[in-house]
């Protein structure tokens, strides 16, 4: 059916990897932990408690906002979000309203078949996460663990179209943030979180559907794609059966491969903001913003371009820096052997080299399978005529049966290749010459 | 000039978590009303190109090094202390659908 | 041997031991609070204990329960809360236990601190020791009871308008709002988080300088705790210097003839001893109130979100019909439709108040008014009032919309007996010029606070 086009928005949330909260000095090492062991009276809310913010956490969520080009508020502040729900132990959430840390960035996607999608970025802000909630029987069980860790909410313009665009954007994204050293970004673990709102319209049709539904508990790529494009058969149906689909929240679930609904929204939801009384208000220094952009470390992108011009294809390039620590290892690797950056990257990317073995034995190994970038035969026909010239004995001895000569005959026309030859081409070639009649050698 | 209706009052007391009494649903919008009937006096005062003052406080950019405090933070035990309904390390609610 | 009477300074100067000055106390406590009601049930101290060394030398304080303590229950004077055990400490209760004091137990309130009369309270109003029938005022009755009655020689409470200042001036003793950001308020159940100010209840101006000098500094738990100087108060309050004192007539309006005879006396005591007496133009204060009931109810409504019983405490149904009512309206002025007209006026209009008050400080020192408008009601005349605690905080809401420090003392007493109190409002982080213009009025004054002794003898 293409009838519709998809309209879908991101919404993806970063769990930051600092050591403390966001709004207390309580430990945010929270994962695996009894429950409610990583807690301290602001992370409860209890009576009396008051929010301090995590510097490394501002300065983190400012340079993920950077990385994504965004515009920077130098002045800048929290807000208290209020609803009700048991995870939430304040019954309201400190957050950014209307005055995010960045907003207005842009992100351009690169496709495989060269296209690119440019992806606007409303905005990157700052927030506390919530508990965990666990069902048992008739009850909810509440872990305030994770309450209080640092969480970066990102948020796009609906410019996507189609899943696969999602799907590599949010691939970027991760590798971009662990580029970044502020989170391991990790679906499963629920560092990295994915919740799009969906919805589909007529093409040509210039504005934004008047509905959206919004997809939670999608806990891994691999149901990324599969997820959106469920909802969005869903909407084409129902709109073909000239119903237009609740806005609402649903749920994916796994097993099924289906959504379904989970809070329906009578009202929309009155978050009342307003500023966080007990966090005084940002405005930050040049130098303070100025610091936080020279910590940026080359992003992924500019590496694949600038890996590209020292001749890796782009398909090599890509897959180098989807680890910053693979691609560092790479740019090593490639400073030892000059003029052989693109071979050094295809040994990597084939796996014909271990990498984690060191820099030193990954050398050692590659030596013997590069190729120089030219081994003259010719050249290297006259030396090898020359070194058997100058070694009659030796030769001789290989040609009454002794095999082991041959390798110091190899040896000898390397050394006087003086590195210009590969290993393997002259030993070819010397066997070449070897096994010829003596006859029919010729000497000019 | 807002007055507050029973049915206001209701959609007021859901966002708040809060469950009224019936007297209290009749009786709050008239409390209310006397309260919202006097500030009106706010609108004497011009405000026009006046910022609003959202921090007492003259502080700015109050940030703390990323740090753990071991002195703050609670062992399960004590932080479920004053809890009525518990089981295990977990706080209990209702189940939520 | 008794110490009814004496300060906390001139305990301290004679050398009187910590432990049998709670003691003393601890036993006037048993004997009268239950006709005064000024502490909360199970809010009483078993036993005493204080650190070994500090400046205040183990001599006991009274808290306002809405100040948590780890060694006693904190309710906040409210069903929901009865029985709580904080796991910690508030950041002032550590800063008095390490200078040494201890602490006779904790004080009734409005609960929630919502209210000027201590009626609100879930346990029961606290008398007025000048007449029982009387409120103390609120929302720091219980504190200032039991030092006008002698059963705590000084006390803690919190204001977050008014309610230091009124029940100081209701109950014939001196109370002091700090400056917003001067005291943390890291442990203190949040009411209206940009209004809420710790500070002392006691006996005499001396006594509140040396509790600010104890209670004041930053504290890395608050983030709205500022980091200025604190002064070495109780030595700095004789000055030769001569000063301008300003007033207002809009300060003036509707207030008690009997209380703007002491607001006279007052003036002239001020110009006998030199100082410029300066008529100034402020806006009126009943804006003052529209701000605070929007902004603060805002602010509430928030503050009270975190009391569901999942945690701590009881569930949601247990709020009083006070609570409730603000939470409602709080809830009201920031929702969406509404927050502009409301919540986002107030907001406007307290800048101006901050503004005007500071435009007043380029001409005055501080600024002398009446505390209230009227003496002490009678128990059960609030519920007359659609916001009892609004109007009769009308003196005293704007100087805490603008933040600034603020003190009332004793000036006198009506024809029908009950306290009245004066108060001088000064600049940000000025503490040492209201306290030193407060000591000169105490002098002058010379309010007979031993008087009401002979009662509770």
């Amino acid at each position: 059916m293409h009838d519709y086009v998809p309209v879908i928005g991101l919404e993806i949330h970063v769990q930051l990897g600092t050591k403390s909260k966001m709004f207390s000095r309580c430990s945010a090492d929270c994962f695996g932990k009894e429950p409610n062991s990583v807690v301290c009276p602001v992370s409860l809310g209890l009576p009396g408690a008051l929010p301090v913010p995590n510097k490394k956490a501002i300065q983190w969520a400012i340079l993920i906002g950077m990385a994504l080009n965004c515009k920077i508020n130098t002045v800048s502040k929290f807000d208290r979000k209020h609803y009700f729900y048991p995870d939430l132990p304040k019954g309201y959430q400190i957050s950014q309203y209307d005055e995010p840390f960045s907003y207005d960035g842009s992100y351009d996607l690169l496709r495989k078949d060269g296209s690119t999608k440019k992806i606007r970025i409303k905005r990157v802000h700052l927030e506390e996460d919530t508990g965990k909630l666990i069902h048992d029987g008739n009850d909810t069980l509440v872990d305030f663990n994770r309450t209080g860790v640092p969480l970066v909410e990102i948020v796009t313009e609906p410019d996507f179209d189609n899943s696969d665009d999602v799907k590599q954007f949010l691939e970027e994204l991760q590798v971009i943030v662990r580029y970044l050293k502020v989170s391991d970004a990790d679906m499963e673990k629920g560092s990295m979180r994915l919740e799009p709102n969906i919805s589909v319209r007529k093409p040509g049709q210039v504005e934004i559907p008047n509905y959206k539904v919004e997809i939670k508990n999608i806990n891994s790529f691999r149901f990324v794609k599969a997820a959106i494009d469920y909802e969005i058969k869903r909407h084409i149906e129902l709109l073909g059966n000239r119903e237009v689909p609740i806005q609402e929240t649903r749920g994916y679930q796994e097993q099924k491969g289906i959504t379904v609904s989970q809070r329906v929204k009578e009202t929309a939801e009155d978050y009342r903001y307003f500023p966080e009384p007990d966090i005084p208000p940002f405005e930050f220094t040049q130098d303070f913003i100025h610091d936080i952009r020279k910590s940026m470390p080359e992003l992924p992108n500019k590496k694949i371009a600038r890996f590209q011009s020292m001749g890796v294809s782009p398909h090599n390039a890509y897959i180098l820096t989807r680890d910053r620590s693979v691609a560092d290892f790479y740019e090593e690797a490639a400073q030892r052997f000059p003029d052989q950056s693109a071979k050094i990257a295809m040994l990597i990317v084939q796996k014909s080299v271990p990498i984690n073995q060191g820099i030193e034995e990954f050398c050692l190994r590659a030596v013997k399978i590069l190729l120089p970038i030219e081994t003259d035969l010719i050249i290297l026909s006259q030396t090898i005529r020359d070194v058997i010239r100058e070694h009659e004995e030796p030769v001789q001895s290989y040609k009454n049966g002794k095999e082991s000569v041959l390798m110091f005959l190899v040896g000898q026309v390397m050394k006087a290749m003086q590195g210009k030859a590969d290993a393997k081409t002259v030993k070819e070639e010397l066997l070449k010459e070897l096994k010829r009649p003596i006859s029919s050698t010729s000497y000019n | 000039m807002s007055h507050l209706t029973p049915d206001d009052i209701q959609k007021l007391a859901q966002l708040s978590n809060l469950e009224l009494t019936s007297d209290d649903i009749k009786d709050l919008p008239q409390q209310l009303a006397k309260s919202l009937d006097y500030v009106e006096n706010l609108k004497d005062i011009q405000t026009d190109n006046v910022p609003a003052s959202h921090f007492t406080t003259s502080a700015k950019n109050v940030m703390a090094e990323d740090i753990v405090d071991e002195s703050i933070m609670l062992t399960s035990s004590t932080a479920l202390k004053n809890a009525s309904n518990k089981k295990g390390s977990y706080f209990i609610v209702k189940r939520i659908l | 041997m008794s110490f009814l009477g004496r300060s906390l300074a001139s305990l301290l100067s004679e050398g009187a031991v910590g432990n049998e000055v709670f003691e003393f106390f601890m036993k006037r406590i048993r004997t009268y609070d239950d006709k005064i009601h000024a502490f909360v049930p199970g809010g009483i101290a078993d036993i005493f204990s204080a650190a070994k060394t500090g400046v205040l030398c183990g001599l006991p304080l009274a808290l306002k329960d809405n100040i948590v303590t780890a060694n006693l229950p904190t309710t906040a004077s409210s069903k929901i809360l009865e029985g709580y055990i904080s796991p910690y400490d508030a950041t002032v209760v550590t800063g008095l236990q390490t200078a040494g004091a201890s602490f006779l137990g904790k004080t009734n309130l409005d609960a929630w601190a919502h209210g000027s009369s201590t009626e609100a309270s879930d346990f029961g109003p606290t008398s007025n020791p000048y007449n029982l029938e009387r409120v103390p005022g609120g929302s720091s009755g219980g504190s200032a009871a039991a030092v006008a009655a002698g059963l705590a020689p000084a006390a803690i409470g919190t204001e977050t308008a008014g309610s230091i200042r009124l029940p100081a001036a209701w109950c014939g003793v001196v109370g002091l709002k700090p400056t917003y950001g001067r005291v943390s308020r890291y442990g203190i159940i949040a009411m209206g988080s940009s209004w809420d100010c710790p500070g002392p209840i006691t006996q005499t101006v001396e006594d509140a300088a040396l509790l600010l000098e104890v209670i004041a500094g930053q504290d890395p738990k608050d983030a709205t705790s500022m980091s200025i100087p604190v002064e070495k108060w109780s030595k700095l309050l004789k000055t030769e210097k001569k000063l301008t004192i300003g007033y207002a007539d809009e300060y003036f309006k509707d207030v008690d003839p009997e209380i703007m005879a002491s607001v006279e006396n007052a003036m002239h005591a001020l110009e006998d001893r030199g100082h410029t007496l300066k008529k100034i133009t402020m806006l009126d204060p009943k804006y003052a109130i529209s701000v605070y009931m929007i902004l603060q109810r805002a602010e509430v409504s928030s503050n009270l979100a975190r009391y569901t019983g999942v945690r701590y405490g009881m569930n949601r149904t247990a709020f009083g019909k006070e609570a409730k009512k603000r939470i409602i309206l709080g809830a009201f002025v920031l929702s969406s439709g509404y927050v502009d007209e409301y919540y986002k006026k107030a907001a406007k209009v307290r800048y101006l108040l901050a503004q005007d008050f500071k435009k007043a400080f380029e001409d005055v020192d501080v600024i002398l008014a009446p505390t209230t408008p009227v003496t002490a009601t009678r128990i059960g005349d609030a519920d007359a009032y659609a916001f009892f605690g609004e109007m009769m905080d009308v003196l005293t809401e704007p100087a805490a919309a603008a933040g600034i420090p603020a003190i009332s003392i004793p000036a006198g007493l009506s024809e029908a007996g009950l306290p009245i109190g004066v108060q001088l409002m000064g600049k940000h982080f000025d503490e040492t010029t209201v306290l030193q213009i407060a000591y000169q009025l105490e002098q002058d004054l010379a309010f007979d606070r031993q008087a009401i002794f002979e009662k509770y003898a």
